[in-house]
């Protein structure tokens, strides 16, 4: 005789996020659009140093990923594993710590990032005490999930639960590997790896939040929400599971292809290039299993926006996987990366997947919690075409400009010389493109609000289930039948914990010698550590984001070294920490910007790019000049640089600030001499970073180890 | 062994890409993990049935999912 439960579904945890996600769309997509503006209208920052793009964009990349889309991740995750196990969540309360603490963690960020506290690592710029924050946040929610499976009703695991189960584990280690930090202050970090070091680890973690946020987590969403609204099967259950298991042993390989042409070894940028590649046939397998779904259901889709969504969102991930191996290909990589090709790559991906699925199940979920019909389906039409349109319009131009962009800086005449010699010219043909896009961006804006407008009535017009009364049979535990069923449902918990260890510990073995090994000779002999004075000024170019807009990774192509001077060498960035190799060139690379040009310029062109640059879309930076250095954390920072690995000696510390003081003397000295007599400048935040300018890449020009 | 070896090379050579042997590692680490995870997925039956699934999924649970008497305008 079969036990029948009752039991609820927990609405109101799923509605909490849903609305969460509402909220940090409407504010993360807005920094977006102002950012994009920004981008042609270099003074749309009001002169305030929270608001220029530098430090906007981090905002805008966190805000749309983690607050935007890694609620809408969590109200999903929520609403559909409940069903699917039909169990209720394990603990409301843990749901709701893991709510707390993660808008927690967003307004941590909303607050930071524009004050310039950044750790410089793309999409994990979060400072120290905030990456705790994500993982007390995290380790709630997967505790939570994975206790509800251990509880569950439905002995079969169904396909959308492994893609939820596979990005906890996966997001666990990358969270602990890139941000992998000794801190030097409450708000500042040093990362422990340098250089090139640093940037296999970043874009390592970087390709795989890709995967394991942005891609696994959304097609498990896919596959709960496509058939549920098309009231369909999915088209192949076999082929969802097989292009599971295949992703995921595929998608962590495909890191390299962010550092294709630097100086990352040859091997390593091939194996990520073939892996990349293939992962073409799993992605693949999902795109067409969300869309033959609806065979047969294309009726509905001519009535249904949910399902008109969906369609546009599993296109664009169809789209996206196989623009992203493309590019991962050598030769082609050659003509995208640096360009706004990569961008427009990005936003067909955010955009068109992550945005449009995320409508989609918003628009079907409002109904079912509030039990009532959506209030407009015209206007969901409305927001669906808008944003469609609003899509082309953004990624067209930017491919457009991404071309450009690349063959511009590579054209040569006849008689060996570039003929864009000045960057600036490559820059100005692609504002018409800029302001497409941000027409683009408002339309997809306006879209948002649709939704924003039309889910709000829906709720009004409805009645909120927060507890949804439910029914199944509880799960029959017969000892010798299930016997390898009660092993796992027992020990998952620390299943997960043991292995979670076994990661931390190879983790650890691998990073402890690597961490107290000190060098012994650098790679290139002439390459020296900073100066106090520059480790300053690099700091500066930190918290400004300088790293959003320019490169410091000269590729050994000779249209760059042409431009820049010689292609960069490993070796020069060994004390670069973090590494700021960068991933666009908005401007020009600088990693042999020492020496090129006089102070007094450097002095002209950060307090208004325009007077040397005219045309420049660089915004203003006034405060240099205006802030004193502040060396209350150097004595820290240089005691842990040297713990890491850079060869300060012993006590430098102690005279780091009086050498650095020396130094902006004589820049100051200089500046005097160039008209620039400003009493106390030798305090002025400019200094430093003109230090720290003047010193970039000038080191292998100076000893016999120059690589021609 | 692998191990060994790599603790020995980190204390003689540094060439600035000793990430890669922690990131390789990490990567063998998770693919063998969940390579195990599938082999006790399909012992303990997981993967016998590959019609029902899909198909169950559409059924709802939940009692007095009556549409629409949410509705507050009648």
């Amino acid at each position: 005789m079969t036990k029948i439960d009752r039991f609820y579904y927990d609405n109101d945890i799923v509605r909490k996020f849903a609305i969460a996600s509402i909220v940090f769309g409407i504010i993360g997509l807005l920094v977006g659009l102002t950012i994009a503006f920004q981008l042609f209208l270099p003074d749309w920052n009001l002169g305030i140093p929270w608001m220029t793009y530098g430090r906007l964009r981090p905002l805008h990349t966190n805000a749309a990923i983690f607050a935007f889309v890694g609620n809408a991740i969590f109200t999903g995750v929520y609403y559909s594993t409940q069903r699917l196990v039909k169990t209720p969540m394990w603990s409301k309360k843990l749901g709701c710590f893991h709510f707390w603490t993660w808008q927690a963690v967003i307004l941590a960020a909303a607050i930071t990032l524009p004050l310039g506290i950044t750790s410089s690592h793309e999409y994990a710029e979060l400072e120290w005490p905030i990456d705790l924050g994500i993982a007390i946040s995290w380790i709630a929610f997967g505790i939570n999930l994975i206790m509800t499976l251990v509880k569950r009703r439905e002995s079969h695991i169904y396909v959308a639960i492994w893609f939820y189960i596979s990005t906890w584990i996966t997001i666990t280690m990358l969270h602990v590997g890139n941000n992998l930090e000794i801190p030097v202050s409450m708000m500042k970090s040093y990362p422990v790896f340098a250089g090139v070091h640093d940037a296999l680890i970043q874009w390592w973690y970087g390709h795989n939040a890709v995967a394991f946020f942005l891609t696994t987590p959304y097609l498990g969403l896919m596959y709960y929400f496509v058939p549920k609204a098309a009231n369909r099967p999915v088209y192949s259950y076999k082929l969802s599971v097989i292009h599971f298991w295949t992703l995921i042993f595929l998608y962590i390989w495909a890191g390299p292809h962010h550092l294709l042409y630097t100086s990352l070894p040859d091997w390593a940028q091939s194996l990520g290039t073939v892996m990349s590649l293939m992962l073409i046939a799993p992605s693949w397998g999902g795109m067409l299993n969300g869309l033959l779904t609806l065979r047969g259901a294309w009726d509905k889709v001519r009535q249904d926006p949910v399902l008109k969504f969906f369609v546009v969102a599993i296109t664009a991930y169809g789209m996206s996987t196989f623009e992203g191996p493309m590019m991962s290909i050598k030769s082609v990589n050659a003509i995208t990366h640096y360009t706004d090709w990569t961008v427009a790559h990005v936003h067909v991906g955010t955009l068109g997947w992550n945005g449009f699925m995320t409508f989609g199940m918003f628009y079907y979920l409002f109904p079912k919690m509030y039990k009532t019909k959506l209030y407009s389906i015209k206007l969901a039409e409305w927001h669906f075409w808008l944003g469609t349109i609003g899509i082309i319009l953004w990624v067209i131009p930017m491919y457009w400009a991404g071309v450009t962009e690349q063959l511009s800086w590579k054209q040569f005449s006849p008689d060996g010389t570039l003929v864009y010699g000045n960057f600036l010219d490559t820059v100005t043909q692609v504002i018409p493109m800029f302001i497409i896009r941000a027409v683009g961006g408002t339309l997809y804006y306006t879209g948002l609000l649709m939704a924003v407008w039309n889910l709000w009535k829906t709720a009004k017009q409805g009645r909120f289930v927060a507890n949804e009364e439910a029914e199944a049979p509880a799960l029959e535990r017969i000892q010798h039948v299930n016997k390898g069923h009660r092993w796992i449902e027992s020990r998952m918990g620390a299943f997960y914990f043991w292995a979670f260890i076994a990661v931390f510990i190879g983790g650890m073995v691998e990073i402890i010698p690597t961490i107290l090994v000190k060098s012994n000779t650098p790679t290139i002999a002439s390459v020296k550590p900073y100066t106090p004075l520059e480790l300053e000024g690099r700091d500066l170019y930190i918290r400004e984001g300088c790293v959003g807009c320019h490169s410091q990774m000269i590729r050994p192509f000779r249209s760059e070294t042409a431009r820049y001077g010689q292609y960069s060498k490993a070796g020069e960035f060994i004390y670069d920490r973090p590494f700021l190799f960068g991933s666009k060139r908005t401007g020009p690379d600088l990693h042999r910007i020492g020496g090129k040009y006089p102070n007094k310029w450097h002095y002209d062109h950060m307090f208004d790019p325009r007077s040397t640059s005219p045309g420049s879309i660089m915004p203003r930076y006034p405060w240099f000049q205006e802030n004193d250095i502040d060396y209350s954390t150097l004595e820290s920072k240089i005691n842990v640089l040297r713990m890491l690995g850079t060869p300060y000696a012993d006590g430098f510390e102690k005279k780091a600030v009086e050498l650095a003081k020396k130094q902006a003397k004589e820049i100051t000295a200089n500046l005097k001499e160039n008209g620039i007599k400003t009493p106390g400048l030798e305090n002025k935040e400019i200094i430093a970073l003109i230090a720290y300018l003047q010193r970039l890449g000038t080191d292998i020009g100076k000893g016999e180890t120059t690589m021609k | 062994m692998i191990l060994l070896i790599t603790f020995v090379l980190f204390n003689v050579i540094q060439t600035q890409m000793e990430a890669i042997y922690l990131l390789i590692f990490m990567g063998a680490v998770v693919a063998v993990g969940f390579l195990v995870a599938f082999f006790i997925a399909v012992k303990n039956g997981q993967f016998d049935d590959s019609t029902t699934p899909g198909i169950r999924m559409l059924f709802d649970t939940e009692i007095n999912k009556g549409k629409n008497n949410g509705d507050k305008k009648k």
